[in-house]
């Protein structure tokens, strides 16, 4: 008799488990690392880059740059260091002075089971700010080690679908691998009411 | 008499040279341009559709009612804490035939939501379901105008007239100050709660409301569709049970506010809410709409549900527009 009542309670819990309808999206549901690529070993499968919670130092670095350009009316670049301002000044187009460019997000990331093998990372993340691929952007990697922050440029793009694809050497993913915590800063220029509109409506 | 003969030519030549040089400057080159009053100010939005034009109707107000799923009056530490909206529902009222049409709109319904940045700048426009427009936003404020903004994207040719949100916490005073709200189960319910079945009469209790208007988890149809059939219910009772109460109460809103306060957001003052509220309590409502459309999953494996555009088209059209005589 039990033998017989276990495939049907078994096609029971599989009738439950098909009807129950997919998850509703929550905002923190939003940005997320949609795509990892290496520049060498294939990956283990317990390797992973993941948005996670901002833990109280980040929380606090960010209302720190808040508080400078909010309150006391700073650009979001004089908010780092002059070696990382100089860095980021080096690579934007001439009509984009630093100064322009607005601190549009703050990502809490865990680089997990990083193996040197891997090489370099390349990571597309999906964020809530929908770049224009010819946006301009620069990505700052914020390393929180005992309650200090340091801010280091790296190479990062938009991709044609309006993520933000990010290169993270070896030698960065070793000291993400070891710090407390780990934030990715992007800087952009100023979004352009009607060129995003039209962007909205192409990626739909 | 000859001297008031010569005075009343000299006025009668006075009178004729101001006229001609008036004339003249009427006429001549100094002569201002003028608009149409048809591009004057004060001209009501029309449309046009299978060639027909339709004006909209301007006593026909829109307010747009939310639920919040966090404390509106909890400190937020940035732009993106606002909370998801996941009861949205949009009342236009016409106050010419003292009629109200409700419009509930699914949370998941996918629309042009405004992005802010992390320090609150303008950072750029996404598709994405509706309840997270109100995530954007340093206040209750700025959540609301953001939700107004991609309601006015989904019912384009559409303005939220007012605004007003009511969190999670606040069900239950809700609940509480319109004296229990009784609800009638046509299907059983008891999932949520062991006293919701069938046929059950029921005048819920505080934690009753809320669980009735917000579970969804472990539920057999754990559905945002289904869960909108339940707040519908509750809504249509609540209705009715703060439309008796008005009409023995005409107060009763501000006691309502004073309960609900912290728990309570709108752009209408205090006056015009009670004003508003004695005025459409005798008003009749229209059955519930919900835009026509799909679910399906979105890219990440989310529900996504797409209204069809000539859903949103047809009820913009039919309750805030009339063609033009």
């Amino acid at each position: 008799m039990k033998k017989a009542l276990l495939p049907l309670a078994l096609a029971m819990a599989l009738l439950c488990a098909c009807a129950q309808a997919a998850p509703s999206k929550t905002a923190a549901d939003v940005a997320q690392v949609v795509a990892l690529a290496s520049s060498g070993e294939t990956p283990a499968e317990d390797f992973s880059l993941v948005i996670v919670r901002a833990d109280e130092a980040q929380e606090k670095e960010l209302a720190r740059i808040a508080e400078s350009v909010l309150e006391q009316g700073a650009a979001p670049v004089d908010c780092f260091s002059p070696a990382v301002k100089q860095a980021i000044a080096a690579r934007l187009p001439a009509d984009v002075p630093p100064e322009a460019l607005e601190l549009t997000e703050f990502v809490p990331l865990a680089a997990l089971n990083y193996r040197a093998e891997y090489g370099d990372v390349t990571a597309d993340l999906l964020l809530d700010t929908p770049y224009a691929p010819e946006q301009t952007i620069c990505a700052l990697i914020g390393l929180f080690e005992n309650g200090v922050v340091t801010w280091i440029w790296t190479e990062a793009e938009i991709t044609p679908e309006g993520n933000v694809r990010v290169t993270f050497s070896a030698a960065e993913l070793r000291r993400m691998s070891e710090a407390q915590a780990v934030s990715l800063a992007i800087l952009s220029a100023p979004w352009q009411a009607e060129s995003e509109q039209s962007f909205a409506q192409s990626v739909q | 008499m000859l001297r008031l003969l010569l005075g009343l030519l000299a006025a009668a030549a006075l009178l004729t040279a101001l006229y001609g040089l008036g004339r003249r400057l009427e006429t001549g080159r100094a002569a201002q341009a003028r608009g149409q009053m048809s591009e004057g100010f004060g001209q009501l939005p029309t449309l046009t559709r299978g060639g027909r034009t339709y004006v909209r109707r301007p006593e026909v107000k829109t307010v747009l009612l939310l639920g919040i799923d966090r404390p509106l009056a909890e400190a937020r530490r940035g732009f993106r804490q606002g909370g998801q909206a996941d009861f949205i529902l949009l009342l236009a009222i016409d106050h010419s035939s003292k009629t109200m049409y409700p419009l509930q709109i699914d949370r998941d319904t996918v629309t042009d939501v405004r992005v802010l940045g992390v320090l609150g700048n303008a950072a750029g426009v996404r598709r994405m379901q509706i309840c997270l427009s109100s995530a954007y936003g340093a206040s209750a404020a700025q959540s609301c105008a953001q939700a107004a903004w991609a309601v006015e994207q989904l019912l384009p040719d559409l303005t939220v007239d007012a605004c007003c949100a009511l969190d999670v916490d606040g069900i239950g005073p809700l609940n509480a100050a319109l004296g229990g709200v009784t609800v009638s189960f046509q299907e059983d319910a008891s999932a949520i709660d062991a006293a919701m079945t069938a046929g059950t009469s029921l005048r819920l209790s505080d934690a009753q409301a809320e669980a009735l208007l917000r579970a969804r988890l472990g539920l057999a149809d754990d559905s945002n569709e289904a869960r909108m059939c339940r707040q519908e219910m509750f809504m249509q009772a609540a209705w009715q049970t703060l439309r008796q109460r008005l009409a023995q109460e005409p107060m009763l809103i501000d006691t309502l506010l004073d309960a609900l306060e912290t728990h309570v957001y709108t752009d209408l003052s205090r006056a015009r809410m009670i004003g508003e509220a004695a005025r459409v309590s005798g008003y009749a409502v229209a059955p519930v709409s919900r835009l026509a459309g799909e679910y399906a999953l979105d890219a990440a494996g989310f529900t996504a549900f797409y209204a069809a555009p000539e859903a949103a088209d047809k009820w913009v059209l039919s309750t805030l527009y009339e063609p033009r005589p």
